[in-house]
């Protein structure tokens, strides 16, 4: 066992980390532009060329914001991966009774976690279907398609979903970077590895199942040493 | 509504002789170039639509009554209608579009983005883009009023080229009286005879004296702005702001909370690894 | 203009265009105004504003008529049926204004009984295409004047010659000729003698037809009848065209005039006193007055003042006028052509034979702003350049905003304006490259001694030069005429009749004198300021002739000098002297009404309004019996007439024939057609269809965004995108029968060839009813061709070389065709 198997535990593929980074930067890219031409002030210093340019970056932005995730449906062999976020238990129902205080008074600490929190699956959930809803009425809205009502109500749509996904954002980059304790989890989708001690205490439901595997496999390689 | 000392376009179809020297004279004050030149089959209306170059378009429509063997011409100028209540300059993100202070709505093309949200809310269907092949559109283009001429104590281009006086430059109140006047003289001819633009859209900066009900001409009976506009203005705008305040406020609770709470997990945490005497830390 | 002066005495637009305001009816027939005339649709619809009712009479529902508040169909070339009607309705129902039919038309004069008309032809006919004139004469008394009767109910009188000849053209017979609904025509004609007063605007829609004179005099007929003349907002309107066309004949751009109208010299005339005792006495002060402009001190009692300088025409050949140039151009009459701002190559009917014409020259010269059709004939598509012989040489001209000088305008005005910006390149003015041509001539004539070479080396040719080439100024000084005895200006054409002849210059007859006097240049005058409210415009630029700007407004005050009508008041005689916002026409301003001079309305010979136009001489009373110097004696003047009518080659009245090609019989007469017209000099181009093979009829004509045949239209772009391409309108009922549809190509043939051409289905064409039956009418703009931005097959390819025989206006309007559906 190396020394980093040691302290850290693998959590993300390479493709897992590509998709992620990809659609974090449509996703910024995209937001940042949107906001610009969404509010005034900011808007009206883009003149001429600028907007058009900025109107570019946002399309490059929302095409790598849906480009990435249907890349990595279509290649990666996790493309399921997704569907833990539906799977809800009785933990989850415990973490959403206890986060209030959490969050906003301190102590209690929070019952034990799957790969994902609940937290986590809440903001997955709103990612893809808000995701969705941004990603389609923006294609709409793109290429100008249906009536003009039609397109109004896709502008509709597009700016709540954009405004709600925005939320969830900040709380996520606000975990994941100002957190004082959460920001650690950063690093695994940074590197692909997470701190035992982390994933212990954060998720450890999912934590006893990789090492439940993680025995296992070195039983198994152990077998295969001696077979050898 | 429109104040009375608006300025405003009074055209008498009634004159119109369908010599398109206003949509000539709109292009050549605003230095547009010439681009269509396919014939539109069946019609002397050429191009078939309003475009970035063609901000004005006359509009050729024929009427033929077999049983009396009557035939009606119509022929009217099409451009923006320069609503008092515009939803163009409320979707407009970039202040490109405006309400000048004469009523009419101003249009500054250096500021357009081209978003097309002006597209989207207009019940006259009147902005045309550039096209951008990598984004569809570029600089949108409609009527500016001759913004620059009127500023200037110039008539628009359309109206100082008018040969047979169709076109009248005058103030909103005087234009509509006439406009009613002139319509009560040629009912005998026009039954149908009406005036378009008073009402309209909290009064439009073009009044029109229109010879056959609206829809002959394709104009809507009764336009008006989608709720969305004003829903998008009124809620959606602020409701972000609120929820984007209130995000914030919500993670700074968070931040001090946890700030407070840190060292202790930290301790408890360390105890409870101790406790377990599992892997050690480094 | 070959049927306004014969029946008022000269011919232009009589009012002008803002005149056009003051109408409470307006006849526009034989023109479309709206697109042809744009801006003199403002004082049709003022005075459509006011009250005034708007007619249209067209073959097809055009931009006029869509503001008209009549509109009558008409099949294409037979006006004169149903104006005909029209003076029958006014004749029999006695609608005409008595007072002025008496006093200002020859109505009461007593023609000659020997004048008869009878099957379609008048008296005097040869059989073979021309008329001896000699019993359309009024019976005269012994001092030559004409005999009046008592009563306008003589038979003998012009009136009741009048009634008799327009006695079987009944609305209904009309009807059946021109396809124009009975009702229609009454409501046209209630319309029309019910508002006065009226006016009539006619173009080139009246004039391209074989019977394009005798349709004018119709309107002169009418509007005789009716008072109508000599009102501000009566009178006949022609409206000119090109801005400058009133100005270029003037300026005698014709076969038979010389500058100033004044008819050009034949070889009948082979000494001046020869030509003076033709023309007349006014007519011979002016040529002499032309003279001494031309050539100055070179111009002498002695030497018949350079007459002899002037080439003399055949008197047996007929007038060279547009069709017969390219007939003879066919015959190798020429061996070199100048062409000035002309597009021959779109605008001649027949075109293979002008294609054919132009390419017999050794060489073409021609002045023109962008390369046009015929520029390039050469290139041509049926043509192999290869094998066309002709030098062409294009002189690059200025276009009118790069030009000093005046344009002369429908409405009469002399027009001054200055260059706005330089001629671009090697382009100049085509006046800068006339001066430099013959500057070039007198340096190789200036050996001669050739008697025939001094009308180049004795021409005065001293223009200034400014930095922008030559003074236009000192041109129209020339033109506006000097008293040689003072060396002024002349204020008044009236000096060129009064002082002696050779003692005054103009070059150009007197007609624009007053344009330019010591008081300063009016054409550059720019007050629009109309006091009378009645769109006089005094001190607007220069109105021909000396500055009036209604013409034959003595008629517009009865005979006592009170306005007719108090509302438009624009001459009145106030006890001593005529007095208004206009300046008296034709009459003596200073003389009493009742005065022969005070009282004269119209400058005939016979000085009245011709409602039945015979030859006439007004033979100067009490002339001594003097034997004259050989050459040119002074005392020619005394012995000369005094005015001197030809008549009018195809009839003194109007009658109604077919267009020469035409798919109907003549339902008046067994005379199908202009008796008087040319025969076919060029048969293998100038062929006539059958009736059979070619049932429709095809009109051609201009839309407002293409102007005339195109060459500067077609090559700007603004223009071309408002019409980019050419197209035949046909009716819905005729688009079915060939199972055609908007934008399909049809193929439209005639004797002459076939064209392929886009359709536009229409109902603003509509099958006419003719003589029982349904006719078809296929139109199609004229002006394109293979040359310029945009391009288009030319509907003169198939159309008719037929021409008027008065004044040789192509029969552009009627011609006799077939349609298909046509190969994409």
């Amino acid at each position: 066992m190396s020394k980093r198997k040691k302290t850290l535990v693998k959590r993300y593929n390479l493709p897992d980390m590509i998709m992620h980074w990809t659609v974090a930067a449509g996703f910024v890219l995209a937001l940042l532009t949107g906001y610009a031409v969404f509010f005034e002030g900011t808007s009206a210093l883009l003149v001429n060329e600028i907007g058009v340019f900025i109107r570019l970056l946002h399309r490059i932005g929302g095409v790598l914001f849906v480009a990435a995730p249907i890349l990595y449906f279509i290649f990666s062999k996790k493309r399921f991966g997704f569907l833990r976020a539906f799977k809800w238990s009785k933990s989850d129902l415990g973490w959403l009774l206890a986060a209030p205080k959490h969050y906003f008074v301190g102590g209690d600490s929070m019952p034990p976690q799957e790969k994902y929190n609940t937290g986590q699956k809440m903001f997955y959930l709103f990612a893809v279907v808000f995701g969705a809803l941004l990603a389609i009425s923006g294609f709409i809205l793109w290429f100008n398609w249906f009536s003009a009502t039609a397109q109004l109500i896709m502008l509709f749509i597009h700016d709540v979903s954009a405004v709600l996904l925005t939320l969830f954002f900040f709380v996520h980059i606000y975990l994941v970077i100002f957190h004082p304790a959460d920001r650690m989890s950063f690093n695994a989708m940074a590197t692909g590895y997470m701190d035992r001690e982390y994933a212990k205490n954060h998720h450890e439901l999912w934590y006893n199942e990789v090492k439940a595997q993680e025995k296992k496999e070195n039983n198994h390689s152990e077998l295969h040493k001696k077979n050898a | 509504m429109a104040k009375k000392h608006d300025k405003v376009i009074l055209v008498d179809t009634t004159l119109c002789t369908g010599c398109k020297a206003c949509q000539i004279a709109c292009k050549e004050w605003h230095n547009l170039p010439a681009t269509e030149f396919e014939h539109v089959s069946g019609t002397y209306q050429n191009p078939a639509d309003r475009n970035a170059n063609t901000p004005m378009l006359m509009k050729f429509i024929e009427q033929y009554d077999k049983s009396t063997d009557s035939m009606d011409w119509i022929f009217w100028k099409d451009q923006c209608m320069h609503c008092t209540d515009a939803p163009c300059v409320e979707v407009c993100p970039s202040e490109a579009l405006f309400t000048h202070e004469d009523g009419f709505v101003g249009f500054n093309q250096d500021s357009c983005i081209g978003c097309t949200y002006c597209s989207k809310v207009c019940p006259f269907d009147i902005p045309r883009f550039e096209t951008d092949t990598l984004t569809g559109s570029k600089r949108m283009n409609k009527c500016d009023f001759c913004q620059d001429r009127v500023t200037n104590g110039e008539v628009p281009a359309c109206v100082r080229t008018c040969p047979t006086n169709c076109l009248e430059f005058d103030t909103w109140q005087n234009a509509v009286d006439k406009a009613y006047q002139r319509v009560e003289k040629i009912k005998d001819q026009f039954p149908n005879a009406n005036v378009y633009g008073d009402t309209e859209m909290g009064g439009l900066h073009y009044i029109y004296i229109l010879t056959e009900k609206p829809d002959t001409y394709g104009l809507p009976v009764e336009p008006k702005t989608d709720e969305l506009v004003s829903f998008r203005r009124d809620v959606v705008k602020p409701a972000t702001k609120v929820l984007m305040g209130a995000t914030a406020v919500g993670l700074l609770t968070n931040f001090i909370v946890a700030s407070a709470n840190y060292g202790k997990e930290e301790d408890k945490e360390t105890n409870d690894v101790m406790t377990n005497g599992d892997d050690k830390h480094e | 203009m070959a049927s306004l002066a014969p029946s008022f005495g000269s011919g232009a637009m009589t009012n002008n265009f803002n005149d056009m305001k003051n109408a409470n009816v307006i006849l526009i027939a034989g023109n479309n105004t709206a697109e042809c005339h744009p801006l003199a649709m403002r004082w049709v619809l003022k005075a459509q504003k006011k009250g005034a009712k708007i007619i249209v009479v067209d073959p097809r529902f055009n931009r006029t008529a869509k503001v008209a508040d009549i509109y009558a169909p008409v099949r294409p070339g037979t006006d004169i049926a149903y104006l005909s009607a029209i003076v029958k309705y006014i004749l029999d129902n006695r609608l005409y204004d008595e007072a002025f039919v008496r006093e200002n038309t020859n109505a009461l004069y007593k023609v000659n009984p020997d004048f008869k008309f009878h099957d379609g032809l008048f008296s005097g006919f040869d059989g073979k295409g021309t008329y001896d004139k000699e019993s359309w004469t009024y019976q005269l008394d012994s001092n030559g004047l004409p005999i009046q009767a008592d009563s306008l109910k003589d038979p003998d009188s012009v009136l009741m010659k009048l009634k008799e000849h327009f006695k079987d053209y009944t609305f209904e017979k009309a009807s059946e000729i021109t396809g124009m609904p009975v009702d229609k025509m009454k409501l046209v004609a209630e319309t029309f003698v019910n508002n006065r007063p009226g006016t009539i605007l006619y173009a080139l829609g009246m004039t391209q037809k074989s019977v394009g004179t005798q349709g004018i005099r119709m309107y002169a007929i009418i509007q005789l009848l009716l008072g109508n003349m000599g009102m501000p907002g009566g009178g006949i309107n022609a409206n000119r065209g090109e801005p400058n066309v009133q100005g270029s004949t003037d300026l005698a751009l014709m076969a038979h005039i010389l500058p100033g109208y004044i008819p050009i010299p034949t070889d009948a005339h082979p000494t001046l006193n020869d030509y003076i005792k033709a023309v007349g006495v006014s007519n011979g002060k002016k040529l002499i007055a032309l003279l001494k402009a031309w050539y100055g001190d070179k111009a002498t009692p002695e030497n018949e003042f350079g007459y002899h300088n002037i080439p003399k025409r055949d008197s047996k050949l007929s007038n060279a006028t547009y069709v017969p140039i390219f007939e003879k151009l066919n015959q190798d009459a020429f061996k070199m052509g100048i062409i000035f701002g002309q597009n021959p190559v779109v605008s001649t009917p027949t075109l293979d034979m002008a294609l054919a014409g132009l390419s017999k020259l050794d060489m073409l010269v021609v002045s023109e702003v962008f390369e046009s059709e015929t520029t390039s004939f050469w290139l041509h598509p049926d043509f192999n350049p290869k094998d066309i012989k002709t030098e062409v040489i294009l002189l690059p001209a200025a276009v009118s905003f790069e030009k000093d000088g005046t344009m002369t305008n429908s409405s009469r005005w002399i027009q001054g304006k200055k260059a706005v910006v330089p001629p671009k390149g090697e382009s100049m003015p085509d006046g800068d490259m006339i001066y430099e041509i013959m500057k070039k001539l007198k340096k190789s004539y200036a050996k001669s001694n050739d008697p025939k070479d001094k009308a180049i080396l004795d021409l005065t040719w001293d223009y200034p030069v400014l930095d922008h080439g030559i003074d236009m100024e000192a041109v129209l000084k020339e033109m506006n005429g000097y008293n040689l005895k003072t060396g002024k200006l002349l204020n008044s054409s009236s000096e060129i009749q009064s002082l002696k002849p050779g003692e005054t210059s103009s070059g150009i007859g007197g007609l624009y004198t007053g344009v330019i006097t010591e008081e300063g240049n009016h054409s550059l005058r720019r007050d629009n300021t109309d006091p009378s409210g009645l769109g006089v415009h005094p001190n607007w630029t220069f109105s021909w002739p000396g500055n009036t700007r209604v013409l034959w407004n003595r008629g517009s005050a009865d005979k006592n000098g009170k306005p007719r009508d108090k509302h438009r008041a624009i001459v009145s005689w106030n006890g001593s002297r005529w007095v208004g916002p206009d300046v008296l026409h034709i009459a003596a301003k200073d003389k009493a009404p009742h005065t022969p001079e005070g009282s004269k309305v119209f400058s005939t010979a016979e000085g009245k309004g011709a409602l039945f136009r015979g030859p006439f001489t007004m033979s100067q009373q009490g002339a001594p019996d003097i034997m004259l110097k050989p050459g040119y004696d002074p005392n020619v003047f005394k012995v000369a007439p005094v005015g001197k009518e030809a008549g009018i080659g195809d009839g003194p009245l109007p009658a109604h024939y077919e267009p020469l090609e035409s798919p109907v019989k003549n339902p008046m007469f067994s005379q199908q057609s202009n008796p008087t017209a040319a025969p076919v000099q060029l048969p293998e181009f100038q062929k006539y269809g059958k009736a059979k093979d070619f049932p429709y009829i095809l009109t051609t004509y201009m839309v407002t965004e293409q102007f005339l045949s195109g060459a500067v239209t077609r090559n700007t772009p603004q223009l071309n995108e408002l019409m980019p391409s050419n197209f035949a309108e046909i009716s819905k009922n005729l688009a079915k029968k060939l199972g055609v549809k908007s934008g399909d190509p049809v193929n439209i043939s005639t004797a002459r060839g076939d064209v392929t051409i886009e359709a536009m289905v229409t109902d603003r064409m509509q099958p006419l009813k003719v003589d029982g039956r349904e006719v078809e009418v296929i139109g199609v703009p004229w002006g394109w061709g293979f040359k310029g931005l945009v391009q288009g097959e030319s509907i003169n390819h198939v159309t008719n070389s037929g021409y008027e025989p008065n004044t040789g206006t192509p029969e552009y309007k009627a011609c006799a065709c077939n349609v298909t559906k046509g190969e994409k």
